[in-house]
């Protein structure tokens, strides 16, 4: 007696005497039962949140406000003073954006999405633990930003540099970091919603590697110059990007082939589950 | 008056065939209701959709009541909070990082003040004997911790009704026997109604109130177990193997009964008239199945008793079951080693206990070899020991005579030894069931007949034809579970390493396992599989060695093994040692018990 | 080595945020070189207590001296203000005392902020985090618990799957280089699939436990509580910090480095009261953790000898100890 069982172990490994001959009898099913797994990709804009006017005035004062509030002050105060009033800025910027995430009551699965983009976006920290300033992090916020808008990105960005932190080490570079990658997430969704970067993957890597020279670059270097020198001028923050530069760059070219790499197949899977699960 | 039920409740997906037609269900206050179905059949749906919130959108009709009044849109989240839910996956119901958090989590969704927090935590804690591990990581924690802390965690919050969608299906046997007890605690001391989904009845249907058969989305058969048994074993036979064992020996006796007789067949009434005793009740644990056995069979003789001997008392089908035996040792014996591991000692860091020590094992070409153990004792870690993931410390593998330390890193997996990891999820790396398949294939190199003809036949004879377009994860566990080994199978493999091959697999799943496991034997392929599955072992396995310690110990043939186990044994070898020392799987023990009885 | 039970990380989080915020800040903003050294003393001695010399050496060897001689030598090479002239570079900037000087200084704060925080990452454990972030933002607090509990189980799964890929032939350690990217990428691509289907299920439990099911705003339970100890904790920390803090808005605690070095008690302005309450006051701050350390350690000394006397002074005490 035969079973199905027989048939298939035959034809894997072909018949007992005989070598193995294609069967006939599965060739006009094959057409039926085996499509091209390809589907075509779907690229979604975010859909507009419900949230106040005034909400997104608020942040993108914030954002432009934040720079003359520093330059202002270490023009008119001693370095110090700067450091502490560029640290209440930081500050008072990361709470604000928590304090408007939390007033929106997000949904339970943007929660957990959020959850695992910043548990993502750490773990893959880990993974190139080795190798420093390798790590996938910015990516995973770019792609958050992309998919899930400004604030979610803002807030993926800030906690995940949090998060990374408490497993890294904290340090004086906590809340700047917080800022750093928030702005990122935050930038990334603005201008994707701007028009101004699409989901695809050359705009996103051009994005990614000035992100993080104008974004991160910029917010880390002038917090080192804040902290650690005493004379705040242009030129000795062009010393602190100069010799920072080399980290940055491998920060920045890493984002930029994790975004390569990684963009479609994530924003598609983003897509995907949006389109699923009804998020954002 | 019924705490919850269903009046014509159909459902569909939206763009989506109908998965429920007119469920009219019907579960009262207080009582315990199993449901049951072969995969596919529409149970989670179902269950999800009788929580207000879990319930997808789609198109709905009929009603559903709650204490007899239809669930509305303003009633639907107080009846929410009256129902609690536990699903499949232990790990993926865990919101919270720490083990008194996850506890709290539901309170604090009601925004309790923490010392009411506080009162019931401690209480709930204590109840399901988390003290222990209060202050834990999740991460820490067992499968089974991890599914106990999920069903506490949602008892906090002292639901009415609680429903469970298959939750031991990723457990090993032993944390799933507490969870049912656990379960049965609830249901007994605290009166809680409980609605469970499950495919493995051993266990839980002694304490079920009312059996529910859900068979393609129609709700067939709403009766107490008593009742339904011989209904399912009547109209659904497919499903029959997955009731207890004492109740499948109970009815093939019966049936065997009736076809001796010349009564009408198919009465109820004929289903047990064998004994003096005909109206007792179909036994449904291994004691009763015990004491029915020895009520119709003449009294079994002293030296039957707890030692096994080869002095067999059922006379015809003692003979033939050594019979087979001998044949599958003669066989075996001649065959060169497959996997020969000798001494092999192994630890994860210098700090850290051995977890192999001085661990001998040898398994001929040719033969299906089950190594079963608690769980943790490091059958994971043997396997991945001999697969060549780890690397022992001392001692030596060899593989068909070569050295593992030998082959090129890229050439032991390819066409030689397929390994099926625990977890089958790690597998899926595609969009879909069949394009994960044609993943192990080459890009090139191979015909595209024979790639598919090997596909197609593989999802045939695994019964996987109706998911091959879906998505891997959208699949049932024991989906999952056959086709991670289908596609370790389409490597060709000489030497196959299964990792609990059976979880989640409903029994006809696991019969079609053992059929394309002993068709790759026929071929000369050999099979090593580690379980905590009891049963599957006794019917696939040739030989079983018992892992302990390190080490394997007391392996022999699985005849023998079995009846010589007093605890780690199958439920058909419990209820029936005293009469057949040597029948261990419950084909064996009906075989015997009709031959007595043809006597 | 009784590294594992320090008193002060067994306090209220609210305890360790207040003592970290204001010793952190009075030694990054206030430059007086008495607080900076008793603050790197105090860190010193307290990395040593919870991590161990042999941590804290290596620390100091690895990290902080080369930082502190980089911050030091860089300063004067941008200021060049101050009236103490040594000598004239190349380029015709000056060097002076008061940049040496004030780079010392400010490489002071480095050593001092990295030593802190080997204490900070010591004491503040991740369910304290929670904690002191949930109480004004529940629901970033929850992300954070959501994260700790996902980052385990994630790095368990992508172990996990490069092992079952292996299995399949996809071997990343023999692989060409090509190979391995791609060989990378699914493993990736199949683990965020895995990961955002985890995510689903996880939102449908919390869903069926009631998350967002009620119009009250959500409560965040902890297991830390406000007893007597803590409150009495909590205001040492407050009254200290208030007393430095007024010692240095009075001029006690003076420190400009530009362009002239007025150091109050040191150089430019005599020392006067405030200057020794405010040292004082951040003296005892800095020292909480260790001074309840060593209370309580003299405290169960005192416990475990009055048990000792108990035994011996009758023979049915010894019967019960040697029972127990």
């Amino acid at each position: 007696m035969r079973s199905q069982a027989d048939d298939f172990v035959e034809s894997l490994y072909g018949k007992e005497s005989e070598p193995a001959s294609a069967p006939t009898a599965h060739v006009d099913t094959e057409k039926k039962t085996l499509p091209d797994p390809s589907a075509p990709l779907v690229w979604c804009a975010p859909v507009a949140k419900h949230r106040g006017k005034w909400q997104a005035g608020v942040e993108i004062a914030l954002i432009v406000a934040l720079f003359p509030i520093i330059i202002f002050g270490e023009m008119m105060l001693g370095a110090r003073t700067t450091l502490a009033l560029s640290v209440a800025v930081v500050a008072c910027a990361v709470v604000l954006f928590m304090f408007l995430f939390d007033t929106r009551h997000p949904s339970p699965r943007e929660l957990v999405v959020i959850a695992t983009l910043v548990a993502l976006a750490v773990a893959g920290r880990s993974m190139f633990f080795m190798l420093p300033q390798f790590k996938p992090m910015a990516a995973l916020i770019i792609i958050a930003g992309v998919s899930l808008g400004q604030e979610t990105g803002f807030i993926v960005g800030s906690l995940s540099a949090l998060v990374s932190n408490m497993f890294f080490g904290q340090g004086p570079w906590t809340p700047w970091q917080m800022l750093a990658f928030g702005l990122i997430g935050f930038v990334a969704g603005a201008l994707h919603q701007a028009h101004l970067v699409s989901a695809k993957r050359i705009p996103l890597s051009i994005f990614g590697f000035l992100s993080i020279f104008l974004i991160y670059g910029l917010i880390m270097n002038s917090a080192s110059l804040l902290m650690y020198s005493s004379e705040i001028t242009p030129a000795a923050l062009a010393m602190f990007y100069i010799s920072g530069a080399p980290m940055d760059l491998v920060h920045a070219l890493s984002t930029v082939l994790f975004l390569f790499v990684l963009a479609r197949p994530f924003l598609e899977k983003m897509e995907r589950l949006k389109v699923k699960y009804g998020l954002v | 008056m019924a705490l919850i039920s269903t009046r014509d409740f159909s459902f569909a997906f939206p763009g989506a065939e109908p998965i429920l037609h007119n469920v009219n269900l019907s579960i009262d206050e207080g009582g315990f209701a199993v449901l049951l179905g072969p995969n596919g059949s529409g149970k989670t749906t179902l269950l999800q959709q009788l929580h207000p919130v879990l319930a997808a959108a789609g198109e709905r009709s009929g009603d559903i009541l709650w204490r007899g009044e239809s669930v509305s849109r303003e009633t639907s989240s107080e009846v929410a909070r009256n129902i609690g839910f536990v699903m499949q996956r232990p790990e993926s119901q865990v919101v919270t990082d720490k083990v008194w958090h996850e506890l709290a989590f539901g309170l604090e969704n009601q925004g309790m003040s923490s010392d009411r927090i506080r009162q019931k935590v401690a209480e709930i804690a204590t109840y399901f004997g988390i003290e222990g591990w209060f202050d834990k990581d999740v991460s820490e924690l067992s499968g089974g911790q991890r599914q106990i802390l999920n069903l506490a965690s949602v008892m906090v919050l002292d639901p009415t009704l609680l429903i469970l969608d298959e939750p031991t299906a990723q457990l090993d046997p032993i944390s799933a026997d507490n969870f049912i007890l656990m379960l049965h605690r609830l249901n007994y001391e605290l009166g809680v109604t409980i609605l469970a989904a499950e495919h493995e009845l051993q266990k839980i249907l002694p304490n079920a109130t009312q059996v529910l058969l859900l068979s393609e989305g129609e709700l067939a058969l709403s009766a107490p177990p008593q009742q339904a048994i011989p209904e399912i074993m009547e109209r659904y036979p497919e499903l029959a193997p997955a009731l207890p064992v004492s109740a499948q020996i109970y009815a093939a006796a019966a049936h065997n009964g009736v076809s001796g007789s010349s009564d009408v067949p198919g009465e109820n009434a004929t289903l047990s008239p064998l004994s003096p005793s005909a109206q007792s009740a179909v036994p449904l644990t291994v004691g009763e199945g015990k004491r029915w056995l020895n009520s119709v069979l003449p009294a079994a003789e002293p030296a039957g008793g707890m030692a096994p001997s080869p002095v067999v008392s059922g006379a015809n089908s003692g003979r033939d079951m050594d019979g087979d035996i001998a044949a599958a040792t003669d066989i075996t014996g001649k065959e060169p080693a497959a996997i020969r591991a000798q001494e092999v000692w192994f630890r994860y860091d210098k700090g850290s206990p051995d977890l192999l020590q001085g661990l001998n094992l040898t398994v001929r070409k040719g033969e299906i070899f089950a190594l079963v153990g608690a769980n943790g004792s490091g059958k994971s870690t043997f396997v991945s020991v001999l697969s060549g993931v780890q690397r022992p410390y001392r001692g030596r593998i060899e593989l068909a005579g070569t050295p593992l330390k030998k082959f090129a890193p890229g050439a032991l997996y390819r066409n030689f030894l397929g390994v099926l990891p625990q977890d089958p999820q790690t597998l899926f790396v595609q969009k879909t069931v069949v394009g994960d398949l044609e993943d192990v294939f080459p890009k090139r190199g191979v015909q595209r007949d024979e790639m598919s003809s090997a596909i197609l036949s593989g999802a045939e004879s695994l019964g996987l034809m109706e998911v091959l377009e879906r998505h891997p994860y959208d699949l049932s566990g024991g989906e999952q579970q056959l086709t991670a080994l289908l596609k370790v199978l389409l490597l060709k493999p000489q030497i196959l390493l299964l990792d609990e091959p059976t979880k989640g697999m409903d029994e006809a799943a696991k019969s079609r396992v053992i059929a394309v496991l002993k068709a790759l034997q026929k071929r000369g392929v050999t099979v090593l599989f580690v379980t905590h599955d009891v049963e599957f072992a006794a019917q696939c396995a040739d030989r079983a060695g018992m892992f302990f310690h390190g080490d394997v110990v007391s392996e022999d043939r699985v005849g023998p093994f079995f009846s010589r186990n007093n605890f780690y044994t199958t439920s058909a070898s419990r209820i029936a040692r005293d009469h057949f020392p040597m029948a261990i799987t419950k084909d064996e023990v009906i075989q015997c018990v009709r031959k007595q009885m043809t006597l | 080595m009784t590294r594992s039970r320090d008193s002060f990380s067994m306090s209220h989080p609210l305890v360790n945020f207040a003592f970290f915020v204001a010793v952190l800040g009075m030694s990054m903003f206030c430059l007086h070189p008495l607080i900076l050294g008793i603050s790197l003393v105090s860190a010193i001695v307290y990395g040593v207590v919870l991590r161990g010399w042999r941590h804290m050496a290596k620390l100091l060897g690895v990290f902080i001296v080369p930082g502190v001689i980089v911050v030091a030598i860089l300063n004067p090479a941008f200021n060049h203000n101050g009236v103490t002239l040594l000598f004239t570079m190349n380029d015709g900037n000056s060097v002076t005392l008061e940049a040496i000087v004030y780079g010392v200084v400010l490489a002071a704060t480095l050593a001092v902020t990295t030593c802190w925080f080997v204490c900070v990452n010591a004491v503040l454990t991740r369910d304290k985090f929670v904690y002191v972030v949930g109480r004004p933002f529940p629901t970033a607090s929850l992300i954070l618990s959501m994260s700790f509990r996902f980052i385990p189980l994630f790095l368990r799964q992508f172990h996990l799957t490069t092992v079952s890929q292996k299995y399949l032939g996809r071997d990343m350690s023999s692989a060409r280089w090509w190979q391995k990217i791609k060989i990378a990428l699914s493993v990736t691509s199949s683990m965020f699939t895995w990961s955002m289907e985890n995510a689903i299920h996880v939102s449908d439990s919390m869903q069926a436990r009631g998350y967002g099911q009620y119009h009250r705003r959500r409560s965040s339970y902890s297991p830390y509580r406000w007893d007597r100890r803590n409150v009495v904790l909590l205001l040492c920390v407050v009254v200290l910090t208030a007393v430095s803090l007024t010692a240095s808005l009075e001029g006690g605690l003076a420190a400009q480095y530009d362009p002239v070095i007025v150091v109050s008690g040191i150089s430019g302005a005599s020392a006067n009261l405030w200057t020794w309450i405010g040292a004082g006051a951040f003296a005892l701050l800095a020292n909480i953790p260790l001074a309840i350390r060593c209370t309580d350690a003299a405290q169960w000394r005192r416990y475990e000898r009055s048990l000792n006397v108990g035994g011996s002074q009758t023979s049915t005490g010894r019967i019960e100890s040697a029972w127990r």
